[in-house]
């Protein structure tokens, strides 16, 4: 349904994305998720046609964005960052407008299964200048399905709501996932890795990481971590897993646990850790292989994507 | 095409909200009826006619169009509707030619209500010329729709509302002195033909003045419909460049 091939945009000398590549197909709800300045909105706006790319090739629904424009954006429904409103017009007025422009079928009834959809029935008649954040959200994400597009997009449509509006609009886009293509973004991980099939991680305006929130996890964790623990005294722990040369890494917890990074590569090191460990007259009270959760593996990508950028 | 009177539907209906469309009515109708007061007391015998009442008109529009012109695209562009618009199945040109229709069909509004008025009063008092005064109504409806049309450009450069007028207001003005500036130059160069053809053809006022006087000649109209072509045609290119930033 997107599929996005060597996508770049350069702002003047700025490169706000860089030759990404991604694609969601039909059915799936997709997050995009990066820090603010990643190059989300830049990425949605080509993709919607609103922005021309530097390089690159996009295709909506089997049209080119670029030169089947107006074919591809009859399939777009999409919310920008901002939601824009007409503040002058009632609720069903700014969608009945924008029913007629998109020539949606039967649009009196329509506008009405929308504004059901979103909850917002009992707000009909009441101006949009009236209404609260998240009524405003919910009116901007009704406007994006009325014309029951084949791809939504929708830049960060859970910004500045609370929680509970939160959790509303994520299950409203599961909802609406089960009908058509989802791309949202969003720089809040929790929110993708409830309702996503699959998270493309960008920063700096390259994708670092994409994968099912499951898979992602699996795949950061290759390489293991686990927590080691001894009953009393464990002096000189330290220096004998300093030896070790084959270790990631080694923090230590407090006086007497600690947590190592093992390499990936398949072959189980933890049995040689409990060896040395015991052979040297410590207890070992514990070693246990901790997951990482994805709001670690999340920071992680984001901070080694940065330090290698920095050289 | 659809699209262009969808935009232009609601941009007519806007005016009737819009406390600015009022003052702008306002103002037209208090001028034109102090003036047709004022001619047709001091001179009881002059012709029924409107041609000081309707020259006194144009140069209200020619300050007052842009207040009418300023918010069409620069309110879409400052609320960020101007994306959504661009991204729904909709072009450029069918934005910036429907909002200028709803706002030509706006003072075509204003001006049939004029002609109602004073045509019933004209036809009351005396024996007016009906072909003269539909004529002169249609010569003023094209230039409005000639200024609205310039105005329009200063509402796609900026998303400020009062850069947006001055902008509007300073190609009417300009254009309009023009026509003066080209008085001037026809004056010099009075013996040279195409020159004298060419100034009078630039005239912003010398072709409504046809229209005034009864003619219905086509060179009035092109000009008029020159300038809203290439004004709307220089506004959606200006719109479509927007987004290539
Ligand atoms: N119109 C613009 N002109 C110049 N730079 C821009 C423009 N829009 C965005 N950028 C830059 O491009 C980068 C990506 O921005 P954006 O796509 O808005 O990120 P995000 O939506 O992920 O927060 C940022 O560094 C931003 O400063
Ligand atoms: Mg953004």
């Amino acid at each position: 349904m997107i599929k996005v091939e060597g996508l770049s945009k350069h702002y003047g000398q700025r490169i706000a994305i860089n030759d990404l590549t991604f694609h969601a197909d039909k059915g799936e709800i997709v997050g995009f998720l990066g820090p603010n300045g990643a190059g989300k909105t830049t990425t949605m706006r080509i993709l919607t046609g609103y922005m021309p790319a530097t390089t690159g090739s996009v295709n909506i629904a089997g049209f080119d964005i670029f030169k089947e424009s107006l074919e591809a954006r009859r399939h777009i429904g999409y919310l920008p960052e901002n939601v824009p409103l007409y503040e002058d017009m009632k609720v069903w007025q700014y969608l009945d407008y924008l029913g007629d422009l998109r020539s949606v079928p039967n649009r009196g009834e329509r506008v009405e299964a929308v504004m059901g959809l979103v909850g917002m029935t009992d707000r009909a008649e009441s101006f949009i200048s009236s209404l609260s954040k998240g009524m405003r959200q919910r009116v901007g994400l009704a406007q994006a399905i009325l014309h029951q597009p084949k791809v939504l997009i929708l830049d960060e449509p859970t910004v500045g709501l609370d929680p509970i509006q939160k959790r509303d609009v994520l299950e409203l886009i599961r909802e609406l996932g089960k009908d058509c293509t989802v791309l949202f973004s969003t720089h809040i991980l929790s929110e993708a890795q409830a309702i996503c099939n699959r998270l493309l991680i960008i920063n700096n305006g390259q994708i670092v990481a994409e994968d099912s929130p499951e898979k992602l996890q699996r795949r950061m964790t290759g390489g293991e971590r686990v927590k080691v623990s001894v009953a009393g005294d464990a002096d000189g722990l330290m220096q004998l897993f300093k030896g070790l040369s084959w270790l990631d890494g080694i923090r230590s917890v407090s006086g007497n646990s600690f947590e190592l990074d093992l390499p990936g590569g398949g072959k189980d090191m933890r049995p040689a850790i409990a060896r040395l460990v015991v052979e040297n007259g410590y207890e070992l009270l514990e070693l246990r292989s901790m997951d990482l959760n994805l709001e670690q593996i999340y920071l992680q990508l984001i901070r080694s994507d940065a330090e290698a950028g920095a050289h | 095409m659809r699209n262009m009177w969808i935009i232009a539907r609601r941009e007519y209906g806007h005016y009737f909200i819009s406390p600015i469309a009022y003052a702008v009515a306002f103002l037209l109708f208090l001028i034109v009826g102090i003036i047709f007061g004022l001619i047709k007391t001091q001179a009881p015998n002059a012709p029924a006619d409107l041609q000081g009442e309707l020259g006194s008109a144009m140069t209200i529009f020619l300050f007052m169009t842009p207040a009418l012109t300023m918010r069409l695209l620069a309110d879409e562009q400052r609320s960020g509707t101007m994306e959504l618009l661009l991204t729904g199945p909709i072009r450029a040109w069918e934005i910036v030619v429907g909002k200028w229709l709803g706002a030509w069909l706006f003072t075509w509004t204003l001006l049939l209500f004029l002609a109602f008025v004073y045509g019933s009063v004209l036809t009351a008092y005396g024996n007016p010329d009906y072909g003269v005064l539909t004529t002169s109504f249609i010569g003023l409806g094209m230039v409005l729709g000639a200024l609205l049309a310039l105005g329009i450009i200063g509402s796609a450069v900026t998303s400020n509302l009062v850069g947006a007028m001055i902008i509007g207001l300073t190609i009417n003005l300009f254009l309009w002195m023009f026509g003066f500036a080209m008085e001037a130059v026809a004056g010099w160069f009075s013996t040279i033909d195409w020159v004298q053809k060419f100034s009078q053809y630039m005239n912003f006022t010398s072709h409504l003045e046809n229209f005034q006087s009864g003619v219905f000649a086509s060179i009035d109209f092109a000009f008029y419909v020159s300038i809203i072509a290439v004004s709307l045609y220089l506004t959606t290119r200006l719109v479509e460049s927007r987004r290539w930033r």
